[in-house]
């Protein structure tokens, strides 16, 4: 069901990522299977983030994103151990409730040991990686791209590899991309 | 070589142009591609007129930097494989990445032109979040059912799901 509706809303371009809130606005972390998406969502929330989604993004012609705040499913043992789900309240979080204007894209997988040293990326090449979390890309290209584009402009899409999932959430809270300062710069917002 | 003349692709093509770069899906194959500057440039220019002397030089005057064209002749190469082109091309002198930077050293770097290539995903693909045919991987837990992580053949230092 989900799938169907994902794949046909006429209103909404559906994005498999988790998405928090964070100072007005979204933060998305499209994810593939095994990539640690829901365990980076849920330190989000734990470090005051609002929850949004664990399971996708549901962006609106003006790419804002739209609460689809279903359970978060996580493997606290990682691959191949079963999920447990989490109610945000659980986690003592709080739930999303307005549409947000998308931040920062953060694509990243867990990587054991794995140093968190994000760099940006272009909007062509966040498209592409957009692109390909997104459920109606084949049936509606056109307006799936409009959309992606729209999101790629306005938010900083940065990549790279993370260790262990709460030290990356309160750097990625923490960072200088959420501070209102006329010097922010994503090319440097997690080195040193 | 002199008799080139490249006509770029326009049919079943759908683009986005992001400034300094172009998106392009392929409808008929349903890829979906982000071209440089410098790629985004051989595209625009090659109407089925205009020979590869010729391009490098427009290209250069566009971007404000001289392109060697064996720039050109890569670019050209990289979106003959993107089946981006119209028709068949005449063999193109085939440069690597390689050549081109041990010939003209590290400058070449800015005048390089650039295809990334994802294949787009179905919708249940995409649900899942595993990866299609064709897509970069290093494990085939990360591939769609039915694929594995493998050698690309060609291009054993590149995996892909197949």
């Amino acid at each position: 069901m989900e799938l169907y509706i994902g794949d046909r809303a006429r209103r909404r371009i559906f994005v498999h990522a988790g998405v928090v809130g964070w100072n007005g606005r979204a933060i998305l972390v499209p994810g593939r299977s095994g990539s640690g998406k829901s365990s980076l969502v849920k330190a989000l929330v734990e470090a005051g983030a609002s929850y949004y989604s664990d399971e996708f993004a549901v962006l609106d012609e003006r790419g804002r994103v739209h609460p689809y705040t279903i359970p978060l499913s996580i493997r606290p043992g990682g691959d191949g151990a079963a999920r447990t789900k989490y109610r945000a309240e659980e986690i003592g979080g709080v739930v999303g409730t307005h549409p947000l204007p998308v931040g920062l894209v953060m694509i990243t997988r867990w990587v054991r040991g794995g140093q968190f040293r994000p760099r940006p990326l272009s909007a062509g090449r966040a498209v592409l990686e957009l692109l390909a979390n997104t459920l109606p890309a084949r049936r509606r290209p056109e307006r799936v791209l409009d959309t992606l584009t729209q999101v790629a402009a306005q938010a900083v899409v940065l990549r790279g590899s993370r260790g262990e999932a709460v030290k990356a959430a309160g750097q990625i809270l923490g960072s200088d991309l959420f501070r209102p300062s006329p010097e922010r710069n994503a090319a440097t917002a997690f080195t040193g | 070589m002199e008799s080139i003349r490249p006509r770029a692709r326009t049919d079943r093509l759908v683009t986005r142009d992001l400034g300094d770069e172009l998106l392009v899906y392929d409808l008929e194959r349903h890829k979906a591609y982000c071209l440089n500057h410098v790629a985004m440039q051989v595209f625009r220019l090659c109407d089925g007129e205009t020979t590869i002397p010729d391009l490098a030089h427009r290209i250069g005057d566009v971007l404000g930097v001289p392109v060697d064209e064996r720039a050109v002749r890569l670019g050209l190469m990289r979106l003959e494989k993107a089946r981006l082109l119209d028709g068949p091309v005449e063999p193109i002198l085939h440069t690597s990445r390689r050549e081109m930077l041990s010939t003209l050293g590290r400058a070449a770097v800015v005048a390089l032109p650039v295809v990334t290539a994802i294949t787009v995903p179905t919708s249940a693909q995409a649900a899942s979040g595993c990866l299609p045919f064709g897509s970069p991987c290093t494990g085939s837990m990360q591939c769609c059912p039915g694929l594995s992580c493998n050698a690309s053949i060609g291009n054993p230092g590149l995996k892909t799901c197949n």
